[in-house]
């Protein structure tokens, strides 16, 4: 129906749609679609009473009025599904697991307080893997979402819920976050953009922790614009989130220049037609006049192994606060740390306890300094490769995933399988930079049909310089 | 080399991470422990000199702010409480650690 943020509102000052019918619409979807698809969780009660709101305060305006009004309420009446894990105050916010089945927000998360403040409404609750752990949302305690284009395979994750979404005309915006990969692979699998801002750029306070040097909240959309849009409201310092800084003033260019690590995408396990959708956006670039080069960083084909070190141990810290004292539901045995040792083992699911346990393990006497140091060490030398190529080059360009959306069921047994589904995007976490996918045209180049499932390109770009990021994908 | 997980390595380190495992799920989080640290191992292949290794790490860069009351966007100690499975009096009730027979 609407397709972007700037349409909706030029139909609000024309007068031709109100919020509430907005609103009314992404009902009626999940009315009909939710039980099948799983994407949401919850929708809120208070919905259409907010859009009401709305309407309500445009009522008397004239048109210009109301586009003058606009320009200060940059999200107004913009209905957004919201993950899982991000706090609004009142309402459920369960992380999809039965630990916090039951757990009330007790405040809201600053990107809620900044999107409410512009004018955005929040319709629901979209599923995810459980605290953020996973690429399916196999992993939530409230059954997998399934990927709209294609119900038999997975919408992605671990903000599943957010992107299918989006591309099951759900909600306009969603919002998602991404320690490894969680916005943008599942916005690969859905045909819509996702966005990982640079760390520190978006505060993080109500966002459950999963691993703090690496989690960064982020939306989905249809269009490129609207992700920018989203991105200018929640940004900037936050007192409540330490790390949190002033982003650098990008700088305008007028020409841009794009690096491929060819040698870490053209290798085994990236399939044919990911790579043919790379050798394909090479040459629509350099049509455009941008400048394509090749680009060595070996230190590339060991992020996913720093990952899968750094992140676990920060996840069995941050983990140790759902004890079964403070908050959530809790299993009651005769003595306290029998209630401690039952309660996480079951209300906690499979891929959360192995992670917390591969964390452990990480930091534990002996393999600290074998794996956590060292990875640390290695993470530092990876932010300065990268950091070193981009006084050459603008941004890199690589696939988001190494193939397609995958058949539900098809990984849930294996998790390394599914851990290297993450070998494009963890790089972008590990350095604190911004990344982008956008979705690719997915077409069979024998018929020239288009294939159901979509690909994703990802393009990064150094610390701060978001605005390069938009340039590049409304080139496209 | 990549080093041998056994079950009871994952049994030590499910209780030092205050999780009870099932024996499925000990057989098999042993099998996928083994598999995600011969991946993660590959970072021992990447020479660090041991000047390096010897630091103490890096150094964190604090920020601090006022101890002060800012805003509206808080929550109430009734909340944070309430929060809890189990609260009487507004305090967060736990079971005894220490019973007569400690």
């Amino acid at each position: 129906m609407i397709k972007n943020i700037q349409e909706f509102h030029s139909q609000l000052i024309d007068k031709k749609i109100t919020v509430t019918e907005l609103v009314s619409y992404y009902l009626k979807n999940i009315e009909e679609k939710n039980k099948d698809l799983n994407i949401y969780l919850e929708v809120f009660e208070d919905v259409l009473e907010n859009a009401k709101k709305c309407d309500t305060e445009l009522e008397n305006k004239t048109n210009e009025e109301i586009a003058k009004f606009l320009e200060t309420k940059k999200l107004f009446g913009v209905p957004v599904a919201v993950k899982d894990n991000i706090l609004i105050k009142g309402k459920v916010a369960s992380a999809a697991s039965k630990s916090l089945e039951n757990y009330i927000a007790s405040y809201d998360a600053t990107v809620i307080i900044k999107m409410r403040e512009a004018g955005a409404i929040f319709l629901g609750r979209a599923n995810m893997d459980e605290f953020a752990m996973g690429g399916s949302t196999e992993n939530s305690a409230y059954g997998v979402t399934k990927n709209p284009l294609n119900k038999d395979y997975v919408a992605g994750g671990s903000s599943g819920g957010s992107a299918a979404a989006i591309s099951a005309d759900m909600a306009l915006i969603a919002l998602g976050s991404d320690t490894g990969g969680s916005i943008r692979q599942p916005a690969s699998y859905n045909g819509v953009t996702g966005f990982k801002p640079s760390y520190g750029s978006v505060s993080r306070h109500g966002l459950m922790a999963m691993a703090s040097s690496f989690d960064v909240i982020g939306p989905f959309a249809k269009d490129f614009d609207d992700v920018q849009k989203v991105f200018d409201v929640i940004k900037g310092v936050d007192q409540l989130d330490s790390t949190t800084h002033v982003q650098l003033e990008p700088m305008s260019k007028s020409k841009l220049k794009v690096g491929i690590p060819n040698e870490f995408i053209f290798t085994e396990g990236v399939s044919d037609e990911v790579k043919e959708s790379i050798k394909d956006i090479t040459d629509r670039l350099k049509e455009k006049g941008v400048e394509v080069v090749d680009i060595s960083i070996p230190l590339l084909k060991e992020s996913l192994a720093l990952y899968y070190i750094l992140v676990p141990a920060e996840v069995s810290s941050n983990m140790a606060r759902y004890d079964g004292i403070r908050y959530g539901n809790a299993i009651s045995t005769s003595n306290g740390i029998e209630d401690y040792l039952q309660t996480r083992g079951q209300l906690l699911g499979p891929e959360v306890k192995r992670r917390i346990i591969l964390g452990t393990y990480i930091l534990s006497a002996g393999y600290h300094d074998a794996y956590y140091k060292k990875a640390l060490i290695l993470r530092e030398r990876l932010t300065q490769d990268i950091k070193e190529k981009f006084k050459d080059i603008d941004l890199i360009l690589t696939p988001t995933t190494p193939d397609t959306a995958f058949k539900i069921g098809e990984k849930v047994t294996d998790p390394l399988t599914l851990y290297l589904a993450d070998i494009f995007t963890v790089t972008a976490n590990l350095v604190g930079m911004p990344a982008i996918s956008i979705p690719y045209k997915n077409t069979d180049s024998e018929s020239g049909t288009e294939n159901k499932m979509p690909l994703g390109l990802q393009f990064m770009s150094n610390t701060d310089d978001e605005n390069v990021l938009f340039s590049i994908a409304k080139m496209l | 080399m990549t080093n041998t997980i056994q079950e009871s390595d994952i049994k030590n380190l499910a209780n030092l991470s205050r999780i009870s495992l099932t024996e499925a799920e000990t057989t098999k989080f042993t099998k996928d422990i083994q598999s995600i640290v011969g991946m993660i191992d590959v970072v021992n292949s990447t020479e660090i000199s041991d000047d390096l290794l010897k630091q103490e790490g890096f150094a964190p860069i604090n920020k601090t702010r006022e101890d002060m009351v800012n805003g509206t966007n808080y929550s109430s100690p009734q909340d944070i409480v309430s929060a809890a499975p189990n609260h009487q009096d507004n305090a967060v009730k736990v079971k005894k650690i220490l019973g007569d027979n400690e």
